[in-house]
């Protein structure tokens, strides 16, 4: 047992960050303000292998392991403090790549990864609707067999990168009678551009509003048989197994790396600010709250990093541990913003500061790709012996 | 990073974990009920091999059979089966034997370690005086030069095992001028005339850990009596601290895991209207934080107990690992008293025990307040 940074890895780390500094976080602030994601800024993410960080070379991609994938992701959040665009680049790279990377035929890698890995295609995945999320026994989006196709009819709700992505892996119930029912959801991958589909209601946001966020509408949208993901009716299970794991870690590393970047930063601002004669850094229940700060901070980092040592042993998906540091990450996120704003007063409460968009972004850490009540309910039923 | 385990590692971890299940568990109520260890358990936790894992092969040790990893699960399974028995047991180890391991001259460490690793000489660390814990610079104790060696005035105070220890290691200011520079750690022999001690504690928990005070008075001390240089003994004991708050973080963590299989254990038992108590998403979700909380430490304790095997300065991550660990552990065991319901709060049950024992883990080896002072100067310049 080791906790060794190899150079490597530092330096992955360091250049993401460096070009996050660069090129992501000088326009940050108006674009959390416009609410617009950035094509341009995307494409030089692309250029610098980060859009196929985990993915083999042989399709475009950079190979890095899991571990690796995150020290570029906390880098970049370091640097960038930008929780919408880690986002979009979670959801496309995590979320529907490493799905088609691991499930998919050898043409359907050929046919997407290039292109997703080049930045020319964006990448989506459609799990949520209005009423079900985890719990896939609600899904109403249907896709019965037509000849050589597959017809598609439902609304997909929350879709991150839904406004201007070109393919999703998107989740219909192909089974209905199948109990449990998630034995009857298969995945597959459409295409914008598939007859039937179009973008519903773009979805304003309370924060990562540097990603954007629409509901995605079927409509007898034709989908090619040869794009079924992984086999038939068992998809979901499978893909929800696989991509547990990655996006428990993969896309919680942007945040591992914002944290640090704030305490950095309320570090900077207690030294700075002056209050009845000395710097406020002086005051013992700053100080205290600041080294809180950095508690939280260090131990989200391990559990986040064990999840992804878990996927580069090639282990079983680690569910429990996932869901550890899922919870745990996304909550301790949301008390260091807070306590992150605090400490800033009233400059706190305004986006020049940038802890008030942190504290927006980190608000959805709690809620999506499962909510820390699943979360719990995960880790129990784990721990206990209850037959359920 | 590389979190898998070898083989030997495991087999260790499951041994020495059935021990402290077979052998110390079951004594612990008891124990603690009669305010003093279980009869016979220092001798049973020698002949183990406890004290071994600490130290060199020349005194009796397993010297590098021994690993790091090795040690973190023997102290964690020791105090998950008994916290106080893990105080006392760590307090004699680890923070009297280690610095005499390193600090200490050749003939110090022949003439006091063996009994140490035999399990038949206890030893205690006396730092902490009635009006002196964390802040040296207030330490009154004197040890003074006199020909052929020095004199021993003062009082420690608040000291684990004073009452039933044969040794102790004392920090006195041998030169009054030099602040931090004018502390110097001696090995006191306490069956020697001018030592005395004063009545154990009557305490909140760990309460088979006698706790107790030590009164010198014109103790004489030889040269051979100091543990390391003259004027070093401050910079010593801060180094003994550091490896002493993991060794805390563990404790918190054992402790944390007794309450938490309680818990479980008693969640999964009871029922009300008509469900087992565990089905009860309030406590369900509970026992989802306190496994959250645990292994969350459990990690953090790795890290920082691997960086200083390394011999990686890591000060900041003992510390975060000994806050956090100490303070989940207070929570977790608050958690396991409250889904014990009323029986929680009688002593038919571990928990009510494993609260009040849990509670020092925030206060020894440097308060909760030391720590986060220690982590914000690391993050701050003023």
């Amino acid at each position: 047992m080791h906790f060794a940074i190899s150079d490597a890895e530092r330096d992955l780390y360091e250049g993401a960050r460096a070009f996050a500094r660069a090129e992501v976080y000088p326009t940050v602030l108006e674009r959390d303000r416009a609410e617009v994601f950035d094509r341009a800024l995307w494409q030089k993410m692309a250029d610098q292998g980060f859009l196929g960080a985990p993915i083999p070379e042989e399709y475009g991609g950079t190979g890095l392991s899991a571990i690796e994938t995150c020290r570029v992701k906390e880098g970049f959040g370091h640097g960038a403090e930008d929780g919408g665009t880690a986002l979009a680049w979670g959801a496309h790279t995590i979320l529907c790549g490493v799905p088609i990377w691991k499930l998919g035929t050898e043409a359907q890698k050929q046919r997407y990864l290039p292109k997703m890995c080049s930045g020319e295609w964006i990448g989506g995945f459609c799990l949520s609707e209005t009423d079900s999320g985890s719990d896939a026994a609600g899904m109403k989006t249907r896709a019965v067999k037509q000849g050589d196709r597959w017809i598609l009819n439902g609304t997909k709700m929350w879709i991150t990168n839904g406004p201007v992505g070109d393919v999703f892996v998107v989740t219909a119930v192909t089974n209905p009678d199948a109990r449990p029912r998630a034995a009857g959801i298969s995945t597959f991958l459409v295409e914008k551009d598939f007859p039937g589909f179009r973008v519903g209601q773009v979805i304003e946001k309370m924060g990562m509003k540097t990603s954007c966020t629409a509901e995605l509408v079927f409509e007898d949208c034709e989908v090619p048989e040869e794009n079924l993901l992984g086999m038939q009716d068992f998809g979901f299970i499978i893909t929800a197994k696989l991509i547990l794991g990655w996006e428990r870690s993969c896309l919680m590393a942007p945040g591992l790396g914002a944290m640090k970047a704030t305490i950095e930063r309320t570090a900077r601002y207690l030294e700075e600010r002056h209050q009845f004669g000395r710097p406020i850094a002086t005051f013992q229940a700053l100080r205290h709250m600041l080294a809180d700060m950095h508690i939280q901070s260090e131990i989200s980092n391990n559990l986040v990093y064990r999840v992804a040592w878990h996927l580069d042993t090639g282990d079983d998906p680690p569910l429990v541990d996932a869901a550890i540091a899922k919870l745990f990450t996304s909550e301790a996120s949301q008390r260091l913003f807070r306590d992150a704003l605090q400490m800033h007063g009233g400059n706190g409460f305004t986006p020049e500061y940038h802890v008030e968009r942190g504290l927006r972004d980190s608000m959805l850490g709690t809620i999506g790709a499962g909510t820390s009540e699943v979360q719990r309910s995960i880790i129990a039923r784990a721990v206990l012996d209850l037959g359920f | 990073m590389d979190l898998a385990l070898t083989d030997a590692q495991i087999a260790f971890a499951r041994s020495v974990d059935d021990f402290c299940q077979r052998v110390v568990a079951p004594q612990a109520a008891q124990a603690d009920r009669a305010g003093e260890l279980a009869h016979g358990i220092w001798r049973e936790i020698a002949e183990f091999g406890f004290f071994q894992l600490y130290h060199d092969p020349e005194v009796g040790g397993m010297g590098a059979e021994a690993d790091w990893v090795m040690r973190a699960s023997a102290e964690e399974s020791l105090a998950k089966a008994c916290a106080a028995t893990f105080l006392s047991v760590g307090a004699s180890a680890g923070l009297f034997g280690l610095p005499l391991r390193r600090f200490g001259s050749e003939a110090l460490r022949q003439r006091w370690l063996p009994g140490i690793v035999r399990g038949e000489t206890i030893g205690c660390f006396a730092l902490t005086e009635p009006d002196a814990g964390t802040d040296a610079a207030a330490i009154r104790c004197r040890a003074d030069r006199v020909d052929g060696g020095w004199v021993l005035r003062g009082e420690k105070a608040l000291i684990t095992n004073a009452p039933i220890a044969d040794v102790a290691l004392v920090m006195a200011v041998t030169d009054p001028e030099a602040g931090h520079a004018g502390v110097t750690m001696f090995a006191v022999d306490l069956r020697q005339p001018g030592v005395s001690r004063t009545a154990p504690y009557a305490k909140l928990g760990l309460r088979a850990s006698p706790t107790g005070g030590l009164v010198f008075d014109g103790v004489r001390l030889s040269d051979d009596d100091v543990v390391g240089e003259v004027g070093a003994g401050f910079g010593q004991a801060m180094m003994t601290l550091e490896s002493g708050r993991i060794a805390m973080a563990h404790f918190g963590i054992g402790v944390a895991e007794a309450a938490f299989d309680a818990a479980c254990l008693y969640a999964t038992e009871r029922h009300a209207f008509g469900k087992r108590i565990a089905r009860k998403q309030a406590v369900h979700f509970r026992i989802a934080d306190m496994k959250v909380a645990i292994d969350g430490a459990r990690l953090m304790a790795r890290k920082a107990a691997w960086m200083a095997s390394e011999g990686i300065p890591c000060a900041v991550e003992a510390s975060v690992a000994k806050t956090f660990a100490t303070e989940m552990a207070v929570k977790v065991a608050d958690a396991a008293v409250q889904i014990h319901g009323g029986w929680g709060y009688t002593d038919d049950f571990p928990a009510e025990r494993l609260l009040r024992d849990a509670r020092l883990g925030p206060i020894g080896e440097g308060t909760s307040e030391i720590q986060r002072e220690l982590i914000a100067r690391s993050l701050l310049t003023v």
